[in-house]
């Protein structure tokens, strides 16, 4: 247990920090602290009676002042726009849990395995630099968090969530339902992959079990649910919460000729701007300018992003090549290292872990029609 | 007041936050009015919305020296010194234009309602949305009659929240009096108290752990007999709309949409308020041109010694409302949260029935 314990929790605001703070307020009963990057978003935090403290994650003086005091730190930040920043920030964080003697949980990603092989995955796999930004920060961050335990007497252990949903959930459930509300989301029709999917206090409790569990210090933990499902039956669970049926299959190479077709992506931009910003060498370039902008500025520019012309045909979501690679996959990721040296079990399998999805769905979104 | 009421007011603000620097200087800017006096505690904030506004002075703290320097003031400090700011300027002759809610408890505005009879001075509250042209023609077909008698309310207005914010003030209760009930719900509190008189009963619900709220929920039963449901939100997008219910007819406007909605029959939609109709109006939202609104509003109120459009005791109504609520506040349980501890956090506050 946590409680009376002050922890630290960067990324509060996040999808997995918020369910985090939650549950350690909740449940642990723990001293909370979040830093946040800035107010705007703290409305799910500021519910509890939690310290929040601003920094930024390259303030090295403001990070060791939040870190002064903790016993634990739980590290869910990402710096999306500079991904690169996020390895100094770990730096700076490992090094103030260091002097502070706190321990660092630090939450990494099942992505630092991609391109995931078929079969058993687990903390053994190949997880070498790949060319994709996300994947490779999150293995730096990993080997230097790694590097600070071997040769620094760091106490801290990184987890791997897999893919995470849930009430809140952001990219594995606030995203899938706002596309399947919008349009057609297409998913490949002859390469049925496995989605191994976490429900999110499954996540937060592992998080915490690292925290607790001296077996944990320098070690890697995958995170999943007891058993993937496929990709369909995770789309159709969202259907089901949405009630409607928007999810089309095609097969892999008519994905790619449709991802080709220059007039066909040519009038969606024009339709819809931000199709132009998921083209990845120019959302490279527009989140750089992004970052250099002013809030006022910055507000004009996501206006224009989501402008949406009026009668536009409902909108399609194919997947690009990363994606397809992930829809395609037969990896099972195993939590046998999990179970064994942190005790952890998860408890929600996937028909309870959506059916609470459901009721988050339908209250979150009035226009989902519900079964 | 200190000078001749025939010379332009000249304009202080206390409280130089987001809302000042975002809102209501470019607004100032726009109809020609300098600030005379920028107060905030923040310095370095002063200073810049000072050069950047053609402000005048700058203060950390208001004091006696700055009454002379002023005729009238915009208060937007935190919500919880309204109060103590507002009696001062009012006792000293200082026409207020005070942001909502006019304070944070009912015993703070019934002092705010005393000291505004008891002084010549004008207090407006900032409500924005009563100057927003499609809100005045929804309170035009109802003075007119033209649903007939409400039966029947369902109000919701929700997004996730992430608004430019230059202070935590807004999260700590100490400071804004509480969450989504008194930012949000305090504008739609007003529009209830203006649009179906006085409540009779309140349920209401909120999902606050000993902080403050992001999600309520509210159930009224009015003196009229009409029943009606507010929901408000800063972690989701809700419908975002007001839908009233009449004996003779059904209307619907939306609420801070991007595009402006309007439902209700033909007869409805070709009432004129004040020469405009809904196809009148621009159908962008644009929250700029009610704050010009509201400003110019309070500004004419200060020039010809005017009642203002929302008044002190449109101000207390609406803080009846809200704080009626917290008195009779129950959790509002959400299956996925799910709290294993037996926590104080959430205790239900005595169940009290308005009357």
């Amino acid at each position: 247990m946590l409680k009376d314990k002050t922890v630290l929790v960067t990324g509060a605001t996040g999808a997995i920090g918020c369910r985090l703070v939650e549950k350690l307020v909740l449940e642990q009963g723990a001293k909370v602290r979040c830093l946040v990057r800035n107010y705007n978003r703290c409305a799910r935090i500021a519910r509890f009676p939690v310290e929040t403290v601003l920094a930024q994650l390259d303030d090295k003086e403001g990070l060791d002042a939040a870190i002064a005091g903790c016993d634990v730190v739980f590290h869910c930040a990402y710096e999306w726009v500079a991904q690169k920043a996020n390895i100094t920030a770990a730096g700076l964080i490992a090094d103030a849990c260091q002097r502070h003697g706190a321990r660092l949980v630090h939450v990494s990603t099942m992505a630092v395995y991609f391109p995931l092989p078929d079969g058993p995955v687990d903390e053994g796999a190949r997880s070498e630099p790949n060319g994709k930004l996300y994947t490779d920060t999150k293995i730096a961050i990993e080997a230097l968090v790694l590097d600070r335990v071997k040769n620094h007497r760091l106490e801290a252990a990184i987890v791997q969530p897999a893919i995470v949903y849930g009430p809140f959930g952001a990219i594995w459930t606030d995203v899938p339902v706002k596309n399947l509300l919008a349009g057609e989301v297409v998913l490949p029709e002859d390469a049925v992959g496995l989605c191994n999917a976490v429900y999110i206090d499954d996540v937060a409790d592992a998080m915490i079990l690292a925290a607790e569990r001296k077996e944990a210090v320098g070690e890697r933990f995958l995170v999943s649910g007891p058993r993937p499902v496929t990709w369909h039956a995770f789309y159709a669970a969202f259907e089901e919460a949405i009630g409607a049926k928007s999810v089309t299959l095609l097969p892999v190479a008519e994905i790619r000729r449709q991802n080709k077709n220059l007039v066909a992506n040519l009038k969606l931009i024009l339709n819809e701007p931000k199709r132009l910003a998921q083209w990845p060498p120019l959302r490279k370039l527009l989140l750089f300018v992004y970052g250099k902008l002013g809030s006022g500025i910055r507000q004009k520019a996501l206006k224009l992003y989501h402008f949406r012309r009026k009668g536009a045909p409902r909108e399609v979501f194919l997947p690009d090549e990363e994606q397809l690679a992930l829809f395609s996959s037969r990896a099972e990721i195993r939590i046998d290292k999990a179970r064994r040296l942190l005790g952890y079990e998860p408890a929600f399998d996937f028909d309870e872990g959506m059916r609470l999805t459901r009721a988050y769905v339908q209250w979150a979104y009035p226009q989902a029609a519900g079964e | 007041m200190t000078s001749d009421k025939s010379t332009e007011p000249r304009l202080g603000i206390i409280g130089c936050g987001a809302i000042v620097e975002h809102a209501h200087l470019p607004t100032m800017k726009e109809l020609g009015i300098r600030p005379a006096l920028l107060v905030d505690p923040d310095e370095a904030q002063t200073r810049k919305l000072a050069a950047k506004f053609k402000g005048g002075a700058t203060a950390t703290k208001l004091g006696p020296s700055h009454y002379d320097m002023i005729d009238a003031a915009l208060v937007a400090a935190p919500n919880t010194l309204h109060t103590p700011i507002c009696l001062d300027l009012l006792q000293n002759g200082i026409d207020v234009l005070v942001e909502k809610p006019m304070a944070t408890t009912v015993a703070d505005c019934e002092r705010i309602v005393a000291a505004v009879e008891a002084s010549e001075a004008i207090l407006a509250v900032g409500y924005i949305m009563r100057h927003a042209p499609i809100i005045e023609w929804t309170t035009g077909v109802l003075k007119a009659g033209l649903l007939g008698e409400v039966r029947s309310f369902d109000i919701s207005w929700g997004e996730a929240f992430d608004w430019g914010l230059n202070s935590n003030s807004l999260w700590r209760k100490e400071v804004s009096g509480g969450g989504v009930l008194v930012d949000f719900g305090t504008h739609i509190c007003d529009l209830v108290g203006e649009w179906f008189g006085d409540f009779a009963t309140v349920d209401y619900r909120d999902d606050n752990y000993g902080g403050v709220e992001a999600d309520c929920l509210i159930e009224l039963e009015m003196a009229s007999g009409a029943k009606g449901t507010v929901e408000l939100s800063k972690t989701r997008s809700l419908r975002n709309s007001a839908v009233i219910e009449g004996a003779k007819g059904r209307l619907e406007i939306s609420i801070l949409k991007p595009v402006q909605e309007v439902s209700a029959s033909d007869d409805v939609l070709a009432y004129r308020h004040e020469g405009m109709a809904p196809a009148d109006m621009p159908e962008r939202l644009d929250m700029n041109s009610w704050f010009a609104r509201q400003m110019k509003s309070f500004m004419d109120s200060v020039r010809q010694r005017e009642t203002p459009r929302v008044t002190a005791r449109d101000g207390l109504r609406s803080v009846r409302l809200t704080e009626t609520c917290y008195e009779v506040r129950q959790p509002w349980e959400l299956p996925w949260v799910r709290p294993k501890l037996q926590t104080k956090l959430q205790q239900p506050s005595p169940a009290r029935e308005s009357a």
